[in-house]
């Protein structure tokens, strides 16, 4: 795996998305969506905490991360532009590494926007640096998690529209983990409470940063983005 | 030079390729004909190493290919249906193939010059027209300056004048490459290729150069067109193999096949001349490309 092709991958990938407009709709609503649920505890109970946000953004995510993601491969595959590609003299790990760092930038960029509704807090009340710093990182986190989902879903199909469904499912199976442990026997408990997101984004968005966490975050991107790689590879044996 | 050597190829249940073997030469242009669904793209995505084939393998320059990056830098591959990333600007897109085989503007200057897409470099490759893609995907082929080129059906879907282009491009490309193009256009085929491959049903069926092709498969045979209704006096004439007769118009038309390979125009014109016939109209009769094609494909089918 050569540095250099992950650049120019990356730089090509970027101006995929810079030069079409859907990528700046899909941020915006992301970011008004984020806002409005920023500024709901803010103004209606005079919390000046992260709290209601990062509730809610891991939901937000499981919708915004596949549509971010869902063209990356599918649109290649149904445009045939894979082919040239993987013609090209770039390995199956270059174009995927490439394709999930191009989006995970794009994401980055989104929630450092984000960076000044916190900023506001501080004109406002004195909030704890920690809970705000550590909510971000949780956010970065869970959408990059959620990003390599996306990456994975994409190489299953041609169609956008499959690929962004498969990748909000597998997704929303990790949001949904961690909130229906008191649904299922005690013995399963601890196993989905841990491979729900949700436990490790309350440790973090408290301020605490456990290297369980991050292992679990890095587990999961690096287990799909493996994937992504084994599917390419094995569409050109078919 | 491109070998390949019994390369099979199975899509599920459904054999694209059985066992196809076949030598491209250098500083020639080789076209891949066939109909439909006869493995022309499966042979060249494997070629281009794109698809893996089941079993045999493909040697370029006596070197056998395998998943080494260096080896896809020998080759400039222009797909099927002409892919192209529409939201790119031209110069945005020659830009990333330059920098994916670490050349710089030289190239891509270069590359623009000869495809003549000076024009529309700042423009989407979306917007442009289909001869203007067709040429970006040539700059994108040869930037890389490699010594073989794979192009799938490249003037499909081009008019008259774009296809001519296209053709003059490639033939002028032909002085120092080794050159594969897979086309069922067969007046296409014999107005660009030194040497021919006819494909069918995953089969090599026949291959060769053009004119010993064409040699193969000639009969020694003339057309001679007549005024009025004649009867046929050239049964005749000596070593005739088979006499076909069609009357229409007033006229009357004789394809007459000789045994032998002699050149019979001067004997027929004098026979002609003896038995005093209205002869209006004589020539041999050329065995072309499309005769060949549809010979060996209907065989096969």
């Amino acid at each position: 795996m050569r540095a250099e092709n992950i650049k120019t991958l990356v730089s090509k990938e970027l101006k995929h998305y810079l030069n079409t407009p859907p990528s700046y709709v899909l941020a915006s609503v992301f970011l008004l969506l984020c806002g409005y649920f920023f500024a709901q505890p803010l103004f209606l109970i005079n919390q000046a905490n992260l709290n209601s946000l990062t509730d809610i953004a891991p939901l937000i995510l499981t919708f915004f991360a596949p549509a971010l993601s869902m063209k990356l491969i599918a649109e290649e595959k149904k445009t045939q532009t894979i082919e040239i590609l993987l013609t090209m003299p770039f390995s199956e790990e270059e174009i995927i590494i490439s394709k999930f760092i191009s989006a995970s930038l794009i994401m980055i960029t989104t929630i450092f926007l984000m960076f000044t509704y916190s900023i506001t807090l501080y004109f406002l009340a004195k909030p704890d640096t920690g809970h705000i710093l550590g909510s971000y990182l949780s956010l970065l986190f869970t959408a990059v998690c959620f990003l390599s989902i996306g990456v994975f879903a994409s190489t299953l199909s041609s169609s956008q529209i499959n690929a962004f469904i498969s990748g909000f499912a597998i997704s929303f199976f990790f949001y949904l983990c961690g909130k229906v442990t008191f649904f299922l026997p005690i013995y399963l408990q601890e196993a989905a409470n841990y491979i729900g997101i949700d436990s490790h984004i309350s440790n973090m968005s408290r301020g605490v940063i456990d290297l369980r966490d991050i292992i679990y975050f890095l587990s999961i991107s690096f287990i799909f983005i493996y994937l992504s790689i084994n599917k390419l590879k094995n569409m050109r044996v078919r | 030079m491109i070998t390949t050597e019994n390369i099979t190829k199975s899509y599920g249940n459904f054999k694209a390729l059985k066992g196809i073997s076949f030598k491209v030469p250098s500083n020639n242009i080789t076209v891949l004909l066939g109909p439909n669904g006869a493995g022309k793209t499966t042979t060249l995505r494997i070629l281009a190493g794109y698809l893996y084939p089941d079993y045999g393998k493909v040697e370029y320059f006596g070197q056998k290919y395998d998943e080494n990056l260096e080896f896809k830098k020998l080759i400039g591959y222009i797909p099927e249906n002409n892919p192209v990333y529409e939201d790119l600007e031209v110069t945005e897109y020659l830009e990333f193939v330059a920098k994916s085989y670490y050349l710089g503007k030289k190239e891509i200057k270069i590359a623009v010059e000869r495809c003549a897409l000076k024009e529309v470099l700042g423009k989407k490759i979306g917007n442009l027209s289909k001869g203007y893609k067709q040429r970006v995907s040539l700059a994108k082929a040869i930037l890389h300056n490699p010594p073989i080129l794979l192009l799938d059906e490249p003037t499909t879907g081009l008019d008259p004048n774009q296809a001519y282009q296209t053709r003059e491009l490639i033939k002028e490309l032909k002085k120092d490459k080794t050159i594969l193009i897979s086309t069922h256009i067969l007046s296409e085929a014999e107005a660009i290729c030194d040497n021919i491959l006819i494909i069918n049903k995953g089969e090599i069926c026949a291959s060769g150069e053009k004119e010993s092709l064409i040699k193969q498969y000639s009969k020694n045979s003339y057309v001679l067109r007549f005024d009025g209704d004649i009867e046929n006096k050239f049964i005749e004439m000596e070593g005739i193999k088979e006499i076909t007769a069609k009357k229409e118009n007033g006229e009357t038309e004789f394809i007459i096949e000789f045994e032998n390979d002699k050149d019979m125009r001067k004997d027929i014109i004098n026979f002609a001349y003896e038995k005093k016939l209205p002869l209006i109209e004589f020539y041999k009769n050329k065995v072309t490309l499309d005769k060949i094609f549809s010979k060996i494909t209907k065989e096969r089918l």
